[in-house]
Order: structure tokens, then C-alpha cells, then sequence
């Protein structure tokens, strides 16, 4: 009777029921986010977003007008000609709001992939490598966490010249410490699961050991801030550009528009009005996919 | 029969999950009678702790669902009694040790107040006071105050020693052993009639583990207690217990009194777990002697669930749930094998 | 605890040791606030242009700008007035601003009570509003007063708050009237007499209720608006640290010793949870301080948050660098103060 059907342990099977665990978990994910109907909202506006950015070119009714003035056309409220009104100069706001929501997305995207790719490696090096290499970065690390990031982000760009360019590089050079944390955090806890010794048992390298086998396992928590933090990485652009050290004129930033429209609030309302609806409906989008990320993925808040 | 404190009649509990309805309890049946010890003995996920939590109706509600049966507790249906009723049979009557020690106190508060609470609450509720009444203001202050001096008492009686100023202690400063004592002292504060223990050594050292057990031992007979012992141990059951119900995979097959279960299994598989006793001792392992797999409690195999594993399988085990029958007045088995021993029993 | 006959020498060692940590704690700041004073300064000189050209005007003669520099220290080389402003600071003296050549630290001193305590107002918003909206949701999880709470929360979050700051100044101080429209406190009025500097707890001293009550008259809008961006971090991290201490399998033994829910809710669960909702809001305040850069632009606040977009806008370093190290230093106490906190709630942990 040695007979144990399970619990036998087959060198060969173990990958493949790894493989199998992986999918496994991804099939159930996607059924959670699927039946999570808050984030299928979000992923709806978000899809609506998109397509709006693409053909904003083609459907905004005066392209050219975005960033000319047009002085025949100045200060007019909502009407049938100019949906969202036009500002102090005569620029149609609604061509402006159009074409701006591909240059937050861009905005977004682009602060938010300078930030992790700073963060994840810089986390993953001092993780990793742990000893003095982690004590120095991580020191460093906490410089850019007693300011608030906005304050910080204001002064370089600043420093760096006002423009969206610079508001963006100065944005991702406060933001990528959350992820150095998570990312160290992370890679100090899949170090020590047996199977990353025994790849460096086998000789791999360092480098091809962080990249290639530890990160990819601490993908989940990486995603899941990159979805949270792309809508604050909007708002805080646009934030520099209310401030007037982001976005310039005539850039269509929705931020700089607000500020441009401040000083006519409220008798000419449309102004501003528009733009800050546009910042509101891309910041909840992506909220919203973050949050269902989150119980997507994030064993702790499962339950 | 009318010495009967508890029984569970055809008990069915399910579970929503991701990946179906999991039929966790299919008909449970099991009787506790007053003053007895019982074991519940069964491999890990038998359902033998879902037994015990339903009692006190302690299983979480969704995705937990009782589906069918009665737990009847001194004549009553103890599914049928609203929050308020439960909360006082749980404080009044019953008792209820875990198995992990570190994880069932609250860490964040003392002994002392953790105590009090159980003390303040199970006298209340033995003192019959009317259900929602707010006991506060004048007397709680004194209340408390004897509930302190109670508290070191039972600290003394479930063998702490210098209760009285280790009781002014948090959790972290005892060890695994001392605190599974002060859980049991918290289950004992109200002079419960009934306590389950549910592997409540499981947890421990080996060393602790038979000093915790003398010690419920002792106290249950002490106190008069009937006493559901859950275990996975067939040894401990052997050493405490008054009679035994083995389970298999949501049901009840065997029930006996100590030494005739021992002497005589009759369910292939206690014979199966009898047989693997010497070598199954150490942890909850697999059972060596028994061929085959759990069964999955999604799609359990119909009739009698330990078929797919039976040596002794015949076509109707397949299809039909085997009923009990009664192989002596004490001695119960659910099994087919076993059909035409009716004579002996007073089939209901 | 020594009261119940605690042997004496554990307290008197718990309190030493709580001394030696917050030693210990305050010497690892300094490295910390160096390397800030180091990188806003190395900014500060990438500024492109050049800002003594700019703050002396167009029409400066080279001279002019030649004795401006060397007023301000500027013609020096660049580790020598690193050296020199650090020596400065030590002393509390942050320099003079190139722009309005007005001394920073007056202006800080100015301006770091009306930034706290805009803070503070607006954290003690959200923590009312938001961890009472955290245990609801957790209690009634993934019901409908779960949703409609982390919809709600959500929602508001995603407002740029300077957008809405506009909004809500418009119609409650402009259209209805009900909030002023700007500033700490009534222009033409007296402020107490200051002692904190937050006016509210001045005017209280002074027994000023009138002042008391048009400080929060003031306050109310702001820190309201400012509120928003921490209430759903806050709703959330009270929702998950209530269930996870839900989860603990203590409450079970709780309920199975027949402990009424309501007390078990009130009293252990919210206990255990209270840690990392503790934890979220000293982060918040962090984060409640960069929004109220924005928050105090619309309401005339006269904070730290103007004082730095201003000086950022005109390309004036000496202002920025003295409020980074400032916010650099409320930012190491609270959370030193934080993990003080936590040390004397959790009783597991102990200092050493």
C-alpha cells in the first residue's frame, strides 16, 4: 500500500503546474475585474478617452482655431458654433479640450514610465543587492520623500525652464520613489524563495537574475500603481500648468486653460468649466481601473 | 436519549466559491450526550471544524450557506434562534478553545481586559438578564471589579502561575502553552455546559501538548462538561475521549465508544485510518493505509463518497447514500456493507 | 501600569528608551535634510538665465548687477555659498530674497502657521468624514453601502482641487455669500495676540471667541476643499485595516465567548484597525501639504504654498530653498512623531 497519489513530488511536473497556477490565477483575475462593475466603467471611459485623443484631429470642428486667436470670436459662452464657448482670444475650447486629452494621455504615460523605470530599478538594485548599496540608495530615496512631491516638482521645473516638457521631467523625478519603496520591499521578500538561489546556484547573473526572474514576479503590485498613479501623474501636470510653470500658451493643456479662465470665473464660467470637467473625467477613469486592479490583483485586499 | 445535551441532524453546509458550490457538510448526524468526552476524528478538510463552528453558528454567512438540518441544544434549534438568542447561548453555554493560541487573542489588549470581558458578559448572561437591556452606569464599575477578582481566579484554576500580576500582561508575553491556558479560561469563565475544543494542541509543542490536554481533561471532568474534542489524532482520542465519530468528507460514518471502535472498526475506511495509525502518529499527513484522494467537494462522488476508494465497492454504493445502521445500540456505521444489521436497530 | 505593581525599573526603561530612540531618530534626519539643502541648492544654480538679471531689472547696468552679486553672495564659487547659506540656516537664517529682498525667514515665520493650519484642518476633515465612512463600508462589505462609499470617494478624489477650490469660492463666497471669500481672517480686524501662530488656538487663548469663530469662518471652505484629496485614501485604508482585524481570527474567540458584535465592532476591531489608519494619516498630511500649495493659490492663503510658486516663478531660489528645507523638516517630525505614536498604541512593539 505505498501507494500516495498525492503529494509526490516529479522534478518535471512542478513547472508545468506552475505554468498552470499562473494562468489559473490570470483567468481568475480577469473574471474578478470583469465582474467589478465599477472598473468596467472605468475601462469603458477609458476606451472612450482613447478614441477621442486619436480622432481629435479629425473631430474637433476648428483644429486651428485651438491655438490661434481669433479675436472675432472672443468671449462668446456655449453656443451652436462653439459647443464649450471660446476664451479671452477667441480660441474654441471645445477643439481645445479635444485636442488636449491626447497630450495628457501623453503626459501621463510618459511620467508614469520615467517614474517606475527610475523607481523599479532603483528599488530592485538596493533590494537586491541589500548592504551599504542599499542603505545609500534608500537614504537617498528618503531626500525625496520629506518634501511633498508637488513642492519639489514646482522647484524643478522651475529650475528646468517652465514648459509641459519639463513639468513632465520634473513631475517623474519626485514621483519614482514609490516605487523604489514597493519595488524593494518586493524584490527583498522573492529573494529568498528557494527558487531564485537555485538560479544563482546555477550561475546565473546578477542582472539576469533581477530582471529576468525576480521582477517579472513582482509584476502585480508594479501594474496596479502605474494604473493608480497615471490619473494623479495627470492631475499634478495639470496642476504645474494652473501654476504657470507647466504647459504654456499656446499649448491646449486642460491645467493652463484653467488658469487662463481663472481670472473671467464666474461671469464667463466656460472657460474653465470645460477643461476642469475633461482633468475630472480622466483622473476618475483611471481611478477607477486602479481600484479594481487592486482587488484584482492585490491578494491582501481580497477577500 | 434523554441524556442528550447536543444533536446535529442532517446538518448541510455549503460554500460559494469561485469555483462552484463546495458541498462542505452533507448530512451530518452526531450526538453529545451530558458529561461525555467526544471525539470527532477525520482527515484535514473531512469537515470536522465546519461541524463544530455551525454549532455555535460561527461559519461566515456568505459564502457560507446551511442548507438543510437542526442543531438542537437542549431541546432547541440553535439555527432557528435570532442574533440576540445565539449571542447568549454562546456566552451562557457554551465554550469554544481554537487551535492557534497566538492568533485568537486580541494582541492589542491585555489579559486583563480580555478577561474581564468574558467574565462581565457569560455572568450577565447567566444572570438572565432581559435580552438588550444596557447593563452601565452604577453597578458596572463594580461589576468589573469582581469580574477582576474572577478573572485571577480562573488564571489560578487553569494553572498560571502568579496570576495576579501576569494578568496586567499582553498576549506577546506569554508563551504558545500559557495561552492557549488563558483561552481556556476564557471559554470556562461563564461554567459553560458544553466546551469544543478544536485541536486545541495542534499548534504547540509536543512537550505542552499533553499538559494542555490533562488540563481539559481534568477540568471537564471537574466541571461536568460535555466536551467535543476535534482532533486529527486518533491517540488522543484514545487517551480522553468516551466515544468517537469519524468522519469522511462531510459525513458522519462511524460513531462508537472508544474501545469497540478500536477493537472493531467496521467502515473500511476507520479500518483503513486504524491500520495507518502507526505510521500516520507524527503530523497530519496523508493516510498511508487508504489508496486514492480526498474527494473534491464540488462534485463529490455520488452515493456513499468514499466509494472511489473502497475496497469493498458494490453497485449501489455508487448511487445510494448509505444509511446508518446499527451494528449495536452504541456502535453506528454508515455503510452499505452493513445494510442487513437492521435487527439490532430501532430504525426511526 | 505601574499602578497594578509593574515592577518599577521596566517603566523607567521604556521611558529611556523612548528618549534614546527619538535621539536616535532626530541624528538620522540630519543626513537626510543635508542631502535636501543639497540637491534644492544644485537646482537652484541649473536655474537657466540669469536671475540677478532679472531681479534687478531690465534697465541694470553691469555694475548694478555686479554689486547685486556681490550683496547676495553670488560672485563667489559655487561650494563657497553652499557652505556660507548652510552656515546661515544653522543660525536660522534662510538669506533675503534676490526678488523681493525681503528676509525668508520673516516670510517663513509668516507663513508656516497659516500652512499647518490649513493642514490640520483639513486632516482632521477627512479623518472625520473618512474613517467613519471606512467602517461602514467594511461592515456592510461589497453591499451597497460599500459601493456607494468607495464610488463616492472616488469621485471626489478625482477633482483637480484647484479647479474646484475655484468652484466652491465662486458660489459659496461670491454668489451666496456664506464663506469669505479669501484670507485667514478679517482684514480690517485685529488678529490675537500671537502665541502659535495658528489662529485659531491664539484666539482661543486670548479668549477671543468673535476671533474664534471667524478663524473658522475662514478655514472652513479650504481646508473642506483640500480635505477631498486624502478622504478616499483614507476611506480605503480604514475599509481594509477593518477587515483584515474582522478577519483575525480573534474576533471569533470574541463572539464565541458570547460578546454582544456591537462591542466587539467598537471595541477590538476598531482598536486593531486603527494602526494603519493611524499610519495613512500622518502620510496624508504629506500629502494634504503639497495640495495646499494650490488650495492656498485660490484662497489668498498666505501660507507656503504661494510663497513657493511665487518664488518659482520668478525664478528666486533663495525663498524655495528655504521652504523645501522647511517642509523637509515638518515632514521627518510627523513622522517621527507617527512612529512615537505607534510605538505607544501597539503594545508589541517596543522601543530600543
Amino acid at each position: 500500500m505505498a501507494e500516495k497519489t498525492h503529494s509526490i513530488i516529479d522534478p518535471e511536473a512542478v513547472p508545468q503546474e506552475a505554468i498552470h497556477h499562473r494562468w489559473e490565477s490570470w483567468r481568475r483575475g480577469i473574471y474578478r475585474f470583469r465582474t467589478n462593475r465599477m472598473s468596467m466603467v472605468g475601462l469603458v471611459i477609458l476606451i472612450f478617452i482613447l478614441l477621442v485623443a486619436i480622432s481629435a484631429p479629425w473631430i474637433a470642428p476648428y483644429p486651428e482655431a485651438a491655438t490661434r486667436a481669433n479675436p472675432l470670436a472672443r468671449d462668446q459662452s456655449p453656443n451652436e458654433t462653439y459647443y464649450f464657448g471660446t476664451d479671452r482670444i477667441g480660441r474654441d475650447i471645445f477643439s481645445r479640450v479635444l485636442l488636449g486629452t491626447g497630450l495628457a494621455l501623453r503626459v501621463g504615460t510618459t511620467i508614469v514610465f520615467m517614474a517606475s523605470s527610475i523607481g523599479v530599478t532603483i528599488g530592485a538594485v538596493s533590494g537586491y543587492f541589500g548592504g551599504w548599496v542599499e542603505e545609500l540608495l534608500m537614504r537617498f530615496t528618503d531626500i525625496f520623500l520629506t518634501v511633498p512631491g508637488l513642492v519639489l516638482a514646482i522647484a524643478f521645473t522651475a529650475a528646468l525652464g517652465r514648459g509641459i516638457d519639463n513639468a513632465m521631467i520634473g513631475i517623474a523625478l519626485v514621483w519614482w520613489p514609490g516605487f523604489a519603496r514597493m519595488t524593494r520591499s518586493q524584490v527583498i521578500s522573492i529573494k529568498e524563495e528557494p527558487y531564485v538561489e537555485a538560479i544563482y546556484g546555477l550561475g546565473g547573473g546578477h542582472m539576469r537574475i533581477i530582471f529576468r526572474h525576480i521582477l517579472p514576479n513582482a509584476f502585480s503590485p508594479i501594474i496596479i500603481k502605474m494604473t493608480t498613479d497615471f490619473g494623479f501623474a495627470v492631475l499634478t501636470a495639470a496642476a504645474l500648468g494652473f501654476v504657470g510653470v507647466g504647459a504654456q500658451p499656446p499649448t491646449p493643456e486642460w491645467g493652463a486653460m484653467i488658469n487662463f479662465g481663472r481670472d473671467y470665473f464666474p461671469e464667463r464660467w466656460w472657460m474653465s468649466t470645460f477643461p476642469g470637467m475633461a482633468i475630472w473625467l480622466m483622473v476618475f477613469c483611471w481611478n477607477l481601473l486602479g481600484d479594481g486592479l487592486r482587488d484584482v490583483l492585490d491578494p491582501r485586499s481580497r477577500r | 436519549m434523554n441524556d442528550s445535551l447536543l444533536e446535529i441532524r442532517d446538518l448541510h453546509l455549503e460554500f460559494h466559491t469561485f469555483e462552484g458550490v463546495a458541498k462542505v457538510l452533507a448530512g451530518v448526524n452526531l450526538q453529545l450526550r451530558r458529561g461525555e468526552f467526544l471525539g470527532l476524528v477525520g482527515e484535514t478538510g473531512c469537515g470536522k471544524s465546519m461541524t463544530a463552528l455551525a454549532i455555535p453558528r460561527l461559519i461566515p454567512i456568505p459564502p457560507g450557506r446551511i442548507t438543510r438540518g437542526e442543531v438542537i441544544f437542549e431541546g432547541k434549534d440553535l439555527l432557528q434562534l435570532n442574533d440576540k438568542g445565539i449571542e447568549s447561548f454562546r456566552a451562557r453555554e457554551l465554550g469554544y478553545v481554537f487551535q492557534d493560541p497566538v492568533t485568537n487573542l486580541n494582541p492589542m489588549f491585555s489579559i486583563r481586559e480580555q478577561l474581564i470581558d468574558a467574565v462581565v458578559y457569560q455572568s450577565d448572561a447567566n444572570g438572565r438578564k432581559p435580552a438588550g437591556q444596557r447593563r452601565r452606569p452604577a453597578s458596572s464599575r463594580q461589576k468589573r471589579r469582581d469580574a477582576f477578582q474572577r478573572s485571577i481566579e480562573l488564571l489560578h484554576m487553569v494553572g498560571i502561575p502568579d496570576a495576579d500580576r501576569r494578568i496586567h500582561d499582553y498576549p506577546h508575553q506569554f508563551s504558545g502553552g500559557m495561552r492557549q491556558r488563558v483561552l481556556i479560561a476564557m471559554a470556562l469563565a461563564g461554567e459553560p455546559k458544553l466546551l469544543i475544543a478544536d485541536e486545541p494542541t495542534t499548534a504547540l509543542d509536543v512537550t505542552i501538548q499533553a499538559q494542555i490536554l490533562r488540563l481539559i481533561q481534568e477540568l471537564g471532568r471537574k466541571m461536568g462538561l460535555s466536551v467535543l474534542l476535534i482532533t486529527h489524532n486518533l491517540g488522543v482520542v484514545a487517551k480522553i475521549c468516551d466515544r468517537v465519530a469519524v468522519m469522511y468528507s462531510g459525513r458522519v460514518i462511524e460513531t462508537a465508544p472508544v474501545r469497540d471502535l478500536f477493537n472493531q472498526p467496521l467502515h473500511p475506511y476507520t479500518q483503513g485510518l486504524l491500520k495507518a495509525l502507526p505510521h500516520a502518529q507524527s503530523e497530519r499527513g496523508g493516510l498511508e493505509g487508504i489508496p486514492g484522494h480526498i474527494p473534491d467537494l464540488i462534485s463529490p462522488p455520488a452515493g456513499c463518497r468514499f466509494h472511489p476508494r473502497c475496497a469493498h465497492v458494490m453497485d449501489h454504493c455508487r448511487e445510494v447514500v448509505p444509511p446508518v445502521s446499527r451494528k449495536t445500540a452504541e456502535h453506528h456505521v454508515f455503510c452499505h456493507l452493513f445494510d442487513e444489521t437492521e435487527e439490532y436497530g430501532h430504525a426511526r | 501600569m505601574g499602578a497594578h505593581g509593574n515592577p518599577v525599573d521596566h517603566s523607567t526603561n521604556a521611558t529611556m528608551n523612548i528618549y534614546i530612540y527619538v535621539l536616535r531618530r532626530l541624528l538620522l534626519v540630519i543626513p537626510v535634510l543635508l542631502g535636501l539643502s543639497l540637491i534644492t541648492f544644485s537646482i537652484s544654480r541649473l536655474v537657466p538665465g540669469d536671475p540677478v538679471g532679472l531681479a534687478a531689472g531690465p534697465q541694470s547696468t553691469p555694475e548694478i548687477r555686479e554689486r547685486m552679486a556681490a550683496e547676495f553672495g553670488l560672485d563667489r564659487p559655487i561650494p563657497e555659498q553652499y557652505i556660507n547659506y548652510m552656515a546661515g540656516v544653522l543660525q536660522l537664517d534662510f538669506g533675503r530674497s534676490l526678488y523681493t529682498k525681503r528676509d525668508v525667514n520673516i516670510e517663513l515665520q509668516a507663513r508656516i502657521p497659516a500652512t499647518l493650519e490649513l493642514t490640520l484642518a483639513a486632516i482632521i476633515f477627512a479623518s472625520t468624514i473618512g474613517i467613519p465612512l471606512g467602517i461602514v463600508s467594511s461592515l456592510h462589505q461589497n453591499k451597497p453601502p460599500d459601493h456607494v462609499s468607495r464610488l463616492l470617494t472616488l469621485f471626489f478624489v478625482s477633482f483637480p482641487s484647484f479647479w474646484l477650490a475655484m468652484i466652491f469660492q465662486s458660489a459659496l463666497g461670491v454668489y451666496w455669500d456664506i464663506t469669505p471669500v479669501a484670507g485667514r481672517f478679517p482684514r480690517l480686524a485685529l488678529p490675537p495676540q500671537r502665541v502659535t501662530g495658528l489662529l485659531s488656538i491664539d484666539s482661543l487663548l486670548a479668549g477671543d471667541l468673535t476671533a474664534f469663530f471667524s478663524t473658522l469662518h475662514h478655514i472652513a471652505l479650504p481646508a473642506f476643499v483640500l480635505s477631498l484629496g486624502a478622504l478616499a485614501s483614507i476611506t480605503r485604508i480604514t475599509r481594509a485595516s477593518m477587515l483584515e482585524a474582522l478577519n483575525n481570527e480573534s474576533v471569533r474567540t470574541e463572539r464565541s465567548i458570547g460578546i454582544p458584535w456591537a462591542l466587539i465592532v467598537m471595541k477590538y476591531v476598531l482598536r486593531n484597525a486603527f494602526t494603519a489608519t493611524f499610519t495613512i494619516i500622518s502620510l496624508e498630511f504629506g500629502w494634504l501639504m503639497a495640495g495646499a500649495v494650490l488650495v492656498e493659490a485660490i484662497f489668498g492663503w498666505p501660507g507656503l504654498g504661494g510663497y513657493i510658486v511665487d518664488a518659482s516663478l520668478n525664478n528666486d531660489f533663495q525663498p524655495i530653498m528655504g521652504v523645501t528645507l522647511v517642509y523637509g523638516v515638518i515632514f521627518s517630525t510627523v513622522n517621527i512623531i507617527t512612529d512615537i505614536c505607534y510605538g505607544l498604541i501597539d503594545p508589541r512593539i517596543r522601543f530600543g
